[in-house]
C-alpha cells in the first residue's frame, strides 16, 4: 500500500509559504494529494494529505520540512495515516446554526451538546450578520446525525445548551441548501 | 461545503420572509368508490380517504420539520364527487358532502376539495345534483370546498352553468348569511381549471389524475417582496428587466423547496409525485402580501395605473422561475391577488384604489382570477353571472384559467367590512356597477362558442 502522512503548517500569514512547503515535498519525491487552507484573523493554517516514496521516512520529511519554513517563523507537524481513508457512513447531513451574541464558551456548549449524541461536525465556521451590530455572530457547523438519533433530540439538546447564553437555534437537512441555491 | 451566503440567505428566506409551503394536497381518486346506494357510496369514501390519508399531517410535519420549512396547511383534493357520485341526487351529495368534511375532520386537515362538476360543455344528471345540493352543503360543513367549471377554450362558455351558479353563489351567501356569506369564500367558478391545482378552493382531483398523488403549492410573496427590495437597495436605478431577473430566481429558490418537501412527503406516504405549483399566494399577514411587491416595484398601490403591467411581468417572472427549477410545475403557477386574503389588496381596495373593473382586467394577467371579492348583498344572481361570465371569457379566450370567487354579503353594501376569519382575511365590500342591466343576456343562455384559438389541431 502507498505511504501516506498529514503535514500541518500554521503561522502568521504571508506571502511564499505554500510556495516553500510543495517545493520542499516535491523535492522529496512527494505528492501531495488533498489540501485544505484558511487564514483566521492573519494566522495562517493548512494541512495536506501527502503520499511519499518508498525510501523516504517519516522523519527526514519532517526534517527537511520544518528547515524549509524555519525562516518564516512558521510551525510543521507530521504525523502518518493509520490506512486507507474511507468515507464514513455517520448518518444523516444537517446544517446546525446559532444566533446571537459572541461570548466565551459558546462553542464549548454546542459543540458540547452535539458530541453528546455522536455527532460529527464535518464543517465549522462563525460569520458576522451583515448589517447587525459587530459582535451578532451566526455559527455554522455542517454536521453528521447518526442514524438513530432524531433530528428533533439534537434540536432540543442544543436548543438547551443555548437558551442560557441567549442564542437562537436553527437545525435544517443540508439538502434544503443545496436544492435551493445550486442548479 | 455550503456557501455561509447560502446559509445565511436560506435562514432569512425562512425567519423572516415567510417562506414555506403553503399546502401539500394529498389527491384522492374516488372513482373506484362509486355506488348508486348512498350509504355504500359514503361508506367506501370514508374509507378510503382515511385510510390514504392517516398519516399525512404527521408525515407533512415531519418532513417540514427535518428541512426547516414550515408545511403551513396539508389538504386533501378528491375526484369531482358529480362524477364520482353520478347516480345521486341532490340529498345524496349533501350525504357525501357530510361524509368528505367528517375525513377532513379525522384525519386533521383543514380543507378537502373537489365537491365539483365539470359542465363546460353541458350538464348530466350528477352535475345538477351536485350543483343544487352546494348552497347547503357549505352551510353545513367546515372544511369543504366546491369548484364548478363552466368553461374551456376547447369548448366555450356554458352560459345555462354560468347563469345557473350566479343563482347558487347568491343561494350560499344567503346560507351562511349569518357569517358574512362565508360559504361562497369556499366556491369557484372556473374557466380551464387544471386537474392538479393544490391550493383551495379550487383544488380537486383531475379525472386523468393517479389514484393517490402529492400535489405542493409552495407561495413565498414576502420573499419576492424582500428580493426586490434589496436589489432597488443595491441599485436605484435597477430597470424592470433586471427586476424581472431577481423576481425569476427567486421563484426558482422557492420552487426547489416545495419540490424537495414535496418528493420527501411522497415517498414516505409511498403515493405518486405530482407537481409543484409556484404561486404567489398570500396570506393576511403583514410581511406575506402580493399587493407589497407592487409596492416594492414603484406603484404607490395595487391598482394604479401600471399595476396591470407590474402583475403580468410578476407572473411571467414567476413561470419562468419555478418551470426551471422543476420539471413537475402545475396547478396555477402565477401571482394570486385574492383581496381579502391579502392585506395590502384589501387596504387598497378599502382607500377606493382597486376597483372591480380594475381586478378584473388585472386577472387577464395573473394566474386565477376575482379572488376572495366581497360584493354588496343585494348584488342579483344575473348581476353575479355577469361577472362569472367577463371572467370566464377573459380566460377562455387567453388560453388560461381564471376563477371567480365572488361573496356578495348578505345585509351590507358597499363600503362596509366583511369578515370571513383566519387565512381567508376580511376585506371592504367593493362596489359594482350602479344601475348593472344584464339579466337579458343572462337569461338567454346557451352557449358562447369556443373560440379560434380551439382549433388547434
Amino acid at each position: 500500500m502507498e505511504k501516506k502522512f498529514a503535514v500541518s503548517v500554521m503561522g502568521h500569514d504571508r506571502p511564499g509559504i505554500l510556495a516553500v512547503v510543495a517545493e520542499t515535498l516535491f523535492a522529496l519525491g512527494c505528492n501531495i494529494e488533498d489540501v485544505s487552507q484558511t487564514i483566521l484573523q492573519g494566522e495562517f493554517a493548512a494541512i495536506m494529505i501527502v503520499a511519499r516514496p518508498a525510501g523516504l521516512t517519516l522523519e527526514t520529511a519532517e526534517a527537511a520540512l520544518r528547515r524549509a519554513v524555519a525562516p518564516m517563523d512558521l510551525g510543521v507537524f507530521v504525523r502518518p495515516l493509520a490506512g486507507a481513508w474511507q468515507p464514513a457512513e455517520l448518518g444523516e447531513p444537517f446544517v446546525l446554526t446559532t444566533r446571537g451574541v459572541d461570548r466565551p464558551g459558546t462553542i464549548a456548549a454546542v459543540t458540547r451538546a452535539i458530541a453528546d449524541l455522536g455527532c460529527n461536525v464535518t464543517q465549522f465556521r462563525a460569520v458576522l450578520v451583515p448589517g447587525t451590530a459587530a459582535e451578532e455572530m451566526v455559527m455554522i457547523f455542517e454536521i453528521d446525525v447518526p442514524y438513530g438519533v432524531h433530528h428533533r433530540t439534537v434540536r432540543a439538546a442544543v436548543a438547551a445548551a443555548c437558551q442560557p447564553l441567549g442564542m437562537e437555534v436553527s437545525l435544517q437537512h443540508r439538502d434544503v441548501f443545496e436544492n435551493i441555491h445550486r442548479v | 461545503m455550503l456557501s455561509d451566503r447560502e446559509v445565511l440567505s436560506t435562514l432569512s428566506m425562512v425567519k423572516n420572509e415567510h417562506l414555506d409551503v403553503r399546502t401539500v394536497t394529498l389527491g384522492v381518486s374516488l372513482l373506484d368508490c362509486a355506488h348508486r346506494d348512498v350509504g355504500a357510496f359514503v361508506e367506501a369514501v370514508h374509507r378510503r380517504i382515511v385510510s390514504q390519508a392517516r398519516d399525512l399531517v404527521a408525515v407533512c410535519d415531519e418532513v417540514g420539520d427535518r428541512f426547516g420549512i414550515p408545511v403551513v396547511n396539508k389538504r386533501i383534493s378528491v375526484s369531482p364527487v358529480a362524477v364520482a357520485a353520478a347516480p345521486l341526487d341532490a340529498d345524496g351529495m349533501l350525504a357525501v358532502a357530510h361524509a368528505l368534511d367528517a375525513a377532513a375532520r379525522e384525519v386533521g386537515v383543514d380543507f378537502i376539495g373537489g365537491f365539483s362538476a365539470l359542465v363546460e360543455k353541458g350538464m348530466a344528471k350528477g352535475d345538477f345534483a351536485l350543483i343544487e345540493a352546494i348552497p347547503e352543503a357549505l352551510a353545513t360543513t367546515e372544511r369543504l370546498c366546491a369548484s364548478v367549471n363552466v368553461a374551456t377554450t376547447r369548448a366555450g362558455i356554458n352560459m345555462d352553468a354560468v347563469a345557473l351558479m350566479g343563482r347558487t353563489v347568491k343561494a350560499t351567501a344567503a346560507a351562511t348569511a349569518h357569517r358574512d356569506g362565508l360559504g361562497c369564500a369556499k366556491l369557484v367558478v372556473f374557466a380551464n381549471i387544471p386537474e392538479d391545482v393544490p391550493f383551495m378552493a379550487g383544488a380537486y382531483l383531475g379525472i386523468g389524475e393517479p389514484s393517490s398523488v402529492i400535489n405542493v403549492g409552495v407561495s413565498g410573496p414576502g420573499v419576492v417582496r424582500k428580493a426586490v427590495d434589496r436589489a432597488v437597495a443595491e441599485n436605484p436605478q435597477i430597470h424592470l428587466g433586471e427586476l424581472a431577473e431577481v423576481i425569476k430566481r427567486t421563484a426558482f429558490k422557492v420552487t426547489r423547496v416545495g419540490e424537495i418537501i414535496g418528493r420527501e412527503v411522497a415517498r414516505l406516504l409511498g403515493v405518486e409525485f405530482g407537481i409543484v405549483d409556484l404561486s404567489l399566494a398570500p396570506t393576511p399577514n403583514v410581511g406575506d402580501s402580493v399587493g407589497e411587491i407592487f409596492q416594492s416595484l414603484g406603484l404607490g398601490a395595487i391598482g394604479m395605473p401600471g399595476s396591470t403591467a407590474a402583475l403580468a411581468m410578476l407572473n411571467d417572472a414567476v413561470k419562468k422561475g419555478g418551470a426551471f427549477a422543476s420539471t413537475r410545475v402545475g396547478g396555477l403557477s402565477g401571482a394570486f391577488i385574492p383581496v381579502s386574503e391579502d392585506a395590502t389588496i384589501a387596504a387598497a381596495a378599502a382607500q377606493g384604489l382597486l376597483s372591480l373593473a380594475k381586478l378584473e382586467a388585472m386577472t387577464a394577467v395573473c394566474s386565477v382570477g376575482l379572488d376572495m371579492v366581497a360584493l354588496p348583498g343585494e348584488t342579483s344572481a344575473e348581476t353575479v353571472a355577469a361577472i362569472i361570465a367577463d371572467e370566464m371569457a377573459i380566460g377562455v379566450i387567453n388560453k388560461k384559467t381564471t376563477a371567480a370567487r365572488l361573496i356578495p354579503v348578505p345585509g351590507k353594501v358597499a363600503g362596509e367590512r366583511a369578515v370571513f376569519g383566519g387565512l381567508l382575511g376580511e376585506a371592504i365590500i367593493i362596489p359594482v356597477h350602479p344601475n348593472p342591466i344584464c339579466e337579458a343576456f343572462i337569461r338567454r343562455g346557451g352557449f358562447i362558442p369556443a373560440p379560434l384559438q380551439a382549433l388547434i389541431n
